[in-house]
């Protein structure tokens, strides 16, 4: 007992000295930011190691990197994916502010890569359940309608599943679509989605790294239980005007980049828009009109007002819109649609305080609403109706980044966010009743919350990141505090293997109800209340990761086991359709709220992933096995349930190769391709029919009316046919005078497998006998786009 | 609202309709099973049981046909010992028995028992001791417009009787008839409640009409107050919300008490009240 007392008592001596900068021998600091040569895109997550000390750091969010070290000359090594390795010599004998160029990596050659070249090796890294995808692959792999989708590409990952065919949502290790922190530059996106869930918001130009957290989530994460997809834009380039433009079959899109002020201030803009409407309006009649569209509009600005400050105004705006007009008399006109979208908005600034403490404040707005509107305009007068739903953020964050020596990198931080929720609100003008009313169900809301966490290295072979997060959220007279403890470890067994170990405790305070399965924009996001208890949840992970330096990949295997409680879901029976406005204005209470209920959820399973990243072939290779079960006491007669999505087997093969490179004398060439397989969803399937009838409490006696009403297997308890698919990619480049030119020829569905979208009860060919009938909404599917850089 | 689904199921049906095929998994199979359904009241003018059989869908040619059951034996019994067998009536396509005959009271828990062939079904309900009127039923005529379509509005609300779990249906009927009697009315609204958060206090509900008959002359309406047990409740508030398989939205199983087959055994106490215009 006492020597376990001395040795804690040593332990924490330990870490105390090793906090303390300048202990015991002169130390100092060499920090500055790491950047693309000629744009100065500034590079996340870029390795600086020390080969002869074997110790290093990594570049965070900006670009920022920071070392401390007694004095004395160094050889320093910065690799990054896609780039050349630089090293360079220093002799520290004072604070140091060097910034680091790096180039382009030349796609001639295979890159070297030695022990010492080296980029952050994935055994070397305490995080584990978190992936990277290259933003380049995101271009090359081929995609529905030739449609380059950053969500569809994380769904190839293990423990990612997709929601239905062609659908953008992502389920990780169990959760649902609204458990996923997807963030733009610092702003959190409600509705992710284009065209019902078809297509994901985020255009693939403008980004410039894409990070998925799976499990094992930092303390500096909160607000959702699965997973945190964060995404950054890039700057623009500060050197010279550059763009990109591409037609496609669905859409076409632009982004031009380039300096406000040389070297110091740069601009982005990117944009999309379908154009099928457009093409067919000349062909509608004149009196009727219908059709759909999507836009979307990335923004970023920035300017480096010295070494020590920049600021960056960022922002994204985008728009569905189904529409029909109608005019069926001269003076008579109906017309309606439905429409959503998504407004953010982000200004930061980078403060670095110290050549050791570096600071970003954010100031960030969001918006996602729905509108449903139906408008008839008879001699003049009107009658309006407009239903919407939505959401609204004000965001205040200031994060600092601080790195008093090699062994420790600590991060503390604070937010406030200003929820403004509108789960339903109806307009109606009618100039006939003479009425035009508002009926609108406001909830206001905080979510706050503090965190501070610590990347520890401990001897050559321990890392440890503690972390804890203290959240709280206040509504309507009622304020929840929560606690969230976080921790990853990580023990390296061998150079190239480790160990790692990871618990996280997450809480949910705003929900997405949803009665369907497609992700229809009309999903309710909605907050807790005194009657709707936050959802919680904690996750256990652990697994090795191991890199193949010769090879140049790397392989991670982990299980994890998770479980959450106040699940929300729609009670039995109830819907959207039910939350009227009207009746809470009367009733005062949230008619939603009355039509949910809460359960519990479970979720085990293990996953594989290798994955090479460089090179001339790239790709990787995930498997995961899985197990996902639900219990509500209001669903199911109170039994235990599969999740819908609840898949045991999900297989993800992803290759591209790049034959050639485009040279002035011939084309360049990549191909690509990707298999997917998956266990069929979980779905509740009729079995039988009986009468049912309706009693009418006027009508005397039996006269009941007779209604036909299913008996259904238990709920999810029918399997679907297995889930697999192909696709195949082939991209053309020409270099020509002023730019480089692409067509890139893709085909969903190689094989034409006939997946299942939805199953209805039909009839057998040529026969009256009922049977069980399938739709396939993508069976092959053909695309050609043609691209242009500059 | 439900038109955006229904858009977008005849947008995929008709968009993919070359994509539609047999399934290749293997369906589930089950038996046929018995339904029986009985709403029991004190303010009806009797007690009637109706007992059929589920049909299998797949491999089956029978859709919506369910033909009664009318050779089982039918027992009607309460909590005080007395039982009445329940015979067939061919006029009421049911099994019935006359208030004067089997009288039902508020308050007493009555069981249904049926056995035919190899099924034995059971069903149990209690009847809510109180009736629960409308404290007031007002109906306003808001607009007409040059098409003739006329706008009604009508809001009601009663008192909740405290300290009991209650459950209520209110049901509305409009009707234009010369003659005596509900014979062509028509249900306009429906909505079931429960006191939950709110015993003892006031509840209310409206609905607005639209009158496109153009017959002239105001509507009128039956408004009805049901005070039911929770079986009535819950098999109501998913019947009502049930509008047929939708392959985007949760399948809703249908409740049953019923043990040994399908259906419900439930009990209500009616209020009525008449808004005329």
């Amino acid at each position: 007992m006492k020597t376990t007392k001395l040795k804690c008592l040593g332990l924490l001596i330990y870490l105390f000295c090793s906090l303390t900068p300048n202990a015991q021998t002169s130390k100092f600091t060499i920090s500055g930011y790491i950047k693309e040569s000629g744009s100065q895109e500034l590079l996340l997550g870029a390795s600086i190691a020390i080969p002869a000390l074997k110790t290093g750091t990594t570049s965070n969010n900006y670009g920022f990197y920071s070392l401390t070290l007694p004095a004395g000359k160094y050889a320093f090594l910065v690799s990054y994916i896609g780039f050349e390795p630089k090293a360079f010599s220093i002799d520290l004998q004072k604070n140091i502010e060097w910034d680091i160029l790096l180039q382009p990596a030349s796609a001639l050659k295979e890159l070297v890569v030695s022990a010492e070249k080296q980029q952050a090796r994935l055994s070397e890294v305490t995080r584990m359940s978190v992936i990277e995808i290259p933003i380049q692959q995101i271009k090359d792999i081929p995609a529905l309608l030739g449609e380059k989708d950053v969500l569809k590409v994380l769904q190839l990952l293990p423990g990612v599943q997709k929601g239905g065919e062609g659908n953008s949502g992502i389920y990780v290790r169990g959760g649902g679509p609204d458990q996923n922190l997807i963030i733009l530059d610092d702003a959190i996106v409600y509705n992710a989605f284009h065209l019902f869930g078809f297509f994901s918001l985020f255009n693939g130009d403008a980004l410039k790294s894409v990070e998925l957290t799976k499990g094992g989530f930092p303390a500096r994460y909160g607000g959702r239980l699965s997973s945190v997809v964060e995404m950054n834009m890039k700057e623009g380039n500060k050197e010279k005007l550059k763009g990109e433009a591409g037609i496609g079959i669905l859409s076409s899109r632009f982004l031009l980049e380039g300096p406000i002020i040389k070297g110091k201030s740069s601009f982005l803009v990117s944009a999309r828009r379908t154009y099928f409407d457009a093409l067919t309006r000349p062909f509608l009649p004149a009196t009727n009109k219908a059709g759909y569209y999507f836009y979307d509009l990335n923004a970023k600005a920035n300017y480096e007002i010295n070494n020590k400050n920049k600021l960056f105004l960022s922002g994204y705006f985008g728009r569905d819109n189904f529409y029909f007009s109608s005019k069926y008399a001269d003076n008579a006109i109906d017309k309606g649609g439905l429409k959503w979208g998504n407004v953010t908005g982000t200004l930061r600034w980078n403060h670095q305080y110290t050549p050791q403490i570096f600071a970003n404040s954010s100031l960030v707005f969001s918006d996602y609403k729905f509108q449903l509107y139906q408008e008839s305009t008879y001699n003049g007068s009107v009658y309006a109706m407009r239903y919407y739903s939505g959401i609204r953020d004000y965001t205040l964050k200031h994060d600092i980044d601080y790195r008093p020596n090699t062994n420790h990198t600590i991060k503390v931080g604070a937010q406030l966010i200003r929820h403004q929720f509108v789960p339903s609100a109806i307009v109606v003008k009618d100039d006939y009743a003479g009425t035009n009313q508002e009926i609108k169900n406001t909830i206001y809301a905080w979510e706050n919350a503090i965190y501070a966490e610590d990347d520890i290295k401990i001897g050559p072979r321990f890392r440890l990141n503690p972390g804890l997060r203290f959240s709280h959220f206040q509504v309507t007279g009622k304020n929840y505090f929560k606690p969230e403890p976080r921790l990853s470890m990580a023990y390296k067994v061998k150079s190239d293997l480790s160990i790692k170990g990871s618990y996280a405790m997450m809480n949910q305070y705003v929900h997405l109800i949803s009665n369907t399965s497609v992700g229809l924009p009309t999903d309710l996001w909605v907050p807790s209340t005194k009657n709707t208890l936050p959802q919680t949840s904690w996750q256990v992970a652990g697994g090795i990761a191991k890199d193949f330096i010769e090879k140049n990949f790397a392989l991670s295997l982990e299980g994890y086991y998770k479980e959450g409680s106040n699940i929300i879901a729609y009670k039995e029976g109830a819907s959207f359709f039910d939350t009227d406005p009207a009746d809470a204005s009367v009733s005062g209470t949230n008619t939603w709220e009355q039509n949910i209920t809460r359960g519990r959820m479970w979720s085990y399973g293990a996953e594989l992933l290798i994955q090479k990243k460089t090179g001339n072939f790239t790709g990787w290779i995930g498997y995961t096995l899985s197990w996902t079960q639900m219990q509500f006491n209001e669903l199911n007669f109170g039994q235990k349930f599969w999740a819908r999505y609840d898949r045991r087997h999900d297989i993800s093969l992803v290759g591209i190769y790049k034959v050639r490179d485009e040279t002035a004398s011939h084309n360049g060439i990549k191909i690509s391709g990707t298999w997917v397989y998956g266990t069929g969803n979980a779905i509740t399937l009729p079995i039988a029919e009986y009468d049912a009838p309706v009693h009418q409490p006027g009508h005397p006696g039996s006269n009941f009316y007779y209604n036909t009403a299913s008996q259904y297997t238990s709920r999810n308890q029918f399997r679907m046919a297995p889930y697999h698919r192909m696709d195949f990619g082939v991209q053309v480049q020409k270099k020509m005078k002023h730019w480089v030119r692409t067509w890139e020829f893709s085909v969903y569905n190689l094989y034409n497998r006939y997946n299942p979208y939805f199953y209805y009860i039909g009839y057998e060919p040529n026969s009256f006998k009922r049977t069980l009938m399938q739709i396939t909404l993508f069976p092959i599917v053909p695309s050609l786009s043609w691209n242009i850089k500059f | 609202m439900k038109s955006t689904l229904n858009i977008w199921i005849l947008f995929c049906l008709i968009a993919f309709s070359a994509c539609q095929r047999v399934a290749t998994v293997k369906v589930p199979q089950t038996d046929p099973l018995p339904v029986m359904f009985s709403f029991l009241s004190p303010e009806s003018e009797g007690s009637a049981v109706t007992l059929t059989m589920s049909v299998p869908i797949f491999g089956s040619n029978s859709y919506g046909n369910f033909d009664p059951i009318a050779n089982a034996q039918v027992t009607l019994s309460d909590n005080n010992g007395n039982s009445k067998v329940m015979p067939y009536s061919i006029l009421n396509t049911a099994y019935y028995l006359d208030q004067t005959e089997f009288k039902i009271n508020p308050g007493m828990t009555y069981t249904i028992e049926a056995k035919f062939k190899e099924y034995t079904l059971k069903g149990t309900t209690t009847i809510p001791l109180v009736m629960v009127p409308f404290e007031e039923v007002i109906g306003e005529k808001l607009a007409s417009d040059p098409n003739g379509t006329e706008r009604y509005f009508l809001k009601m609300k009663w008192k909740d009787q405290a300290s009991i779990k209650n459950y209520y249906r209110v049901n509305l009927e409009d009707f234009k008839s010369s003659t005596p009697g509900d014979t062509n009315a028509f249900s306009v609204g429906d909505k079931m409640y429960s006191d939950e958060g709110k015993d003892g206090q006031i509840l209310s509900d409206k609905y607005e009409y639209f009158d496109y008959s153009l017959s002239g002359g105001a509507p009128s309406f039956n408004a009805y107050l049901l005070n039911t047990d929770i079986h009535y409740y819950e098999y109501h508030k998913r019947r009502l919300n049930y509008y047929g398989d939708d392959p985007f939205s949760e399948p809703v199983q249908q409740y049953s008490n019923v043990k040994g087959g399908l259906g419900v055994v439930c009990s209500y106490r009616k209020s009525k009240s008449q808004v005329l215009l």
